[in-house]
């Protein structure tokens, strides 16, 4: 069953062309990387599923329906979406970040029912906040805001959830904890799709893959058969190695060395004339 | 039935099938600053030259007064006591929406050309117009067509808040230039009344000019209370906003036509009298902490700012005037210096 259907989609800001032609269906329940270099589209993808820029041409369906015949309001019920470096209200406390995904349900004469305090709570297990329930925002290290914003947008219900970038700033600690409350949300059901930059962390938690370049989607399907080393060299303009890790047998990448790499056999051979060169 | 738990913080309010949330702080500190402004009330219509008892004012005000008494109450004090109130209310509510909406406290109408667009109208009117009287609305159509054209020039104020300062303070010093100018080109002797009033003074101001500034501040009340939560949301960035499902553009243009027509009413009575609508949100937001768009707070700190203000420059002058703007701002530039300090003191 499909949750998202993306159909020639084409993006330009003014004559610069960032999206040609995308086309793909996101598939319910999985988690979905959309991976490639600085400047493929990745997030200016995103922010067109997610309405934050208007459609030039093609279509966007959600759950069979037109991207633009939900109000803005229905659509937060259906997808909710994170920003690169969303922004940070001064003061505030994470219970009240969580609060507000709670937004699109409620009104003026409706502000707290039994299903937000419900979906409250739930967001607050599943994030695993309770340690910093009463912290303020500001406060918190890079991976406990993550955490904290990606509370408010499971707090948000919605079948779909757009994340862009959560782990592009943190260290590989604060990395994994991320992906992993990530996976959690995929593995209730979710549909998620997520820019990554890391292709051995995308690798190793998605489902899928979408490959973009040149604003062209270049390989999509299953992590481990789209992460090849050809396409990667390709996608990056690079040489490197992909090497299964121990254990599951993820793709790990490391770039080859270019030029000192055809020396390396003679330096290890005569270790003495290192730092002589 | 079990009962719904409810967030740290705030009251909930059920009543069949309505629920309100009640920021707890927030209206304690509400009911505080009600409370302290009706004893400014009472303190600023005593004080003045003419002996009148705290306990005189009271007797008078729920009409056990003599007739001395009542004209002074009613004639004297009182007006400009409500004067003040007004204009501050207005002046809190205008920086509040304004701070909020570009997402920097230096945003404020002071700053950004409004109180020189109310003096350069009201300077066009008293000399090249009416005579050396103005009628109330000049100030506020001076205040409102100079924010008109800073929004004009900035079009979208919430992606870039610096950007909309720097050109607002440009358009401050050409509007300036002019009313300068324009003031100038005029004999000394004619211009003592317009200059008190670009200062900001509140000295012999009446009913007339209250009255239908009071009148439409309270009109623009239901929709100030519209917007105050999309408002608050809006301090997450546009993207958040958005995808919390709020029409981000309406809103911002909806606030930005109330933080308008709010300044301008806010030069009306007093004229442009600075710093409040810069300090009075910032005291807001400082009382009632997590409250992300304390609008109707940041209006009673205004009140009770612009009404300190005046009355203790009304005390210290005596017998003499001077403006009331002259004290806002050595409170306001005191107020900024010291959080500055401080935040040069955190980042250290």
């Amino acid at each position: 069953m499909t949750a998202l259907h993306a159909e020639n989609l084409h993006f330009a800001y003014q004559d610069k062309v960032v999206l040609d032609d995308v086309s793909f269906s996101l598939p319910r329940g999985k988690l979905i990387g959309i991976v490639g270099p600085n400047g493929s589209g990745k997030s200016t993808l995103l922010k067109l599923l997610a309405r934050q820029l208007p459609l030039q041409r093609g279509t966007v369906e959600i759950h069979g329906k037109p991207l633009l015949g939900y109000s803005l309001k229905a659509l937060a019920r259906e997808l909710a979406f994170l920003p690169q470096r969303p922004m940070l209200a001064e003061g505030i406390r994470v219970e009240q970040l969580v609060q507000y995904g709670r937004h699109p349900y409620q009104g003026w004469f409706n502000q707290w029912s039994a299903e937000d305090a419900r979906q409250v709570a739930r967001a607050r297990e599943v994030m695993q906040l309770d340690a910093i329930w009463q912290r303020s925002a500001a406060s918190l290290s890079g991976g406990q805001a993550q955490r904290a914003w990606l509370g408010m947008i499971l707090a948000q219900n919605t079948d779909l959830i757009l994340l862009d970038e959560p782990t592009s700033a943190l260290d590989i600690g604060h990395q994994a904890e991320v992906m992993e409350a990530v996976h959690q949300i995929a593995a209730a059901g979710r549909t998620v799709l997520i820019v990554i930059h890391d292709l051995g962390v995308a690798a190793r938690y998605c489902d899928e893959l979408i490959a973009l370049a040149d604003g062209r989607v270049q390989a999509i399907g299953p992590a481990r058969q789209v992460m090849t080393k050809a396409l990667v060299d390709r996608l990056y303009d690079t040489d490197v190695d992909i090497l299964p890790a121990p254990g599951d047998g993820a793709p790990v990448i490391v770039p080859r060395r270019r030029t000192r790499a055809l020396q390396q056999p003679t330096l290890r051979e005569h270790p003495e004339t290192e730092g002589m060169q | 039935m079990t009962s719904i738990p409810t967030p740290s913080g705030v009251w909930t309010l059920r009543l069949g099938g309505i629920s309100l949330l009640l920021h707890r702080r927030s209206w304690l500190m509400f009911t505080l600053l009600v409370l302290v402004l009706l004893g400014l009330t009472v303190l600023a219509t005593s004080l003045g030259s003419g002996h009148l008892g705290v306990r005189d004012v009271i007797a008078t005000l729920t009409g056990n007064g003599s007739r001395l008494q009542e004209i002074m109450v009613f004639k004297i004090r009182l007006p400009r006591v409500a004067a003040a109130i007004i204009a501050g209310l207005a002046m809190g509510m205008a920086g509040c929406l304004i701070q909020t909406l570009v997402r920097n406290r230096l945003a404020t109408p002071d700053m950004i050309g409004v109180n020189e667009g109310a003096s350069l109208a009201v300077v066009v009117f008293a000399l090249y117009l009416t005579l050396g009287n103005w009628p109330w609305w000049a100030s506020p159509l001076g205040a409102a067509l100079a924010a008109a054209a800073l929004f004009a020039l900035c079009r979208r104020p919430g992606e870039q808040g610096y950007l909309f300062i720097v050109i607002g303070i440009a358009l401050s010093e050409l509007l300036g230039a002019l009313g300068d100018f324009a003031m100038s080109t005029q004999p000394l002797a004619h211009l003592g009344s317009i200059y008190l009033w670009t200062m900001g003074h509140f000295a012999g101001v009446s009913y007339q000019t209250v009255k239908p500034v009071a009148l439409l501040l309270l009109l623009l009340c239901p929709l100030m209370a519209l917007v105050n939560r999309p408002l608050a949301l809006l301090r997450f960035g546009d993207a958040t906003a958005q995808n919390l499902g709020v029409k981000v553009p309406l809103v911002q243009l909806g606030v930005l036509a109330l933080a308008i027509v709010v300044a301008a009413l806010g030069t009306a009575i007093g004229g442009p009298v600075v710093f409040i609508a810069m300090a009075a949100p910032i005291l807001a937001s400082w009382l009632a902490r997590d409250n992300l768009a304390p609008l109707w707070l940041s209006a009673l700190c205004g009140a009770v700012l612009l009404l300190g203000s005046d009355t203790l420059v009304r005390v210290l002058a005596q017998p003499e005037e001077i403006p009331t703007g002259i004290m806002t701002r050595l409170l306001g530039g005191i107020l900024l210096l010291g959080l500055l300090l401080k935040d040069r003191r955190g980042a250290d």
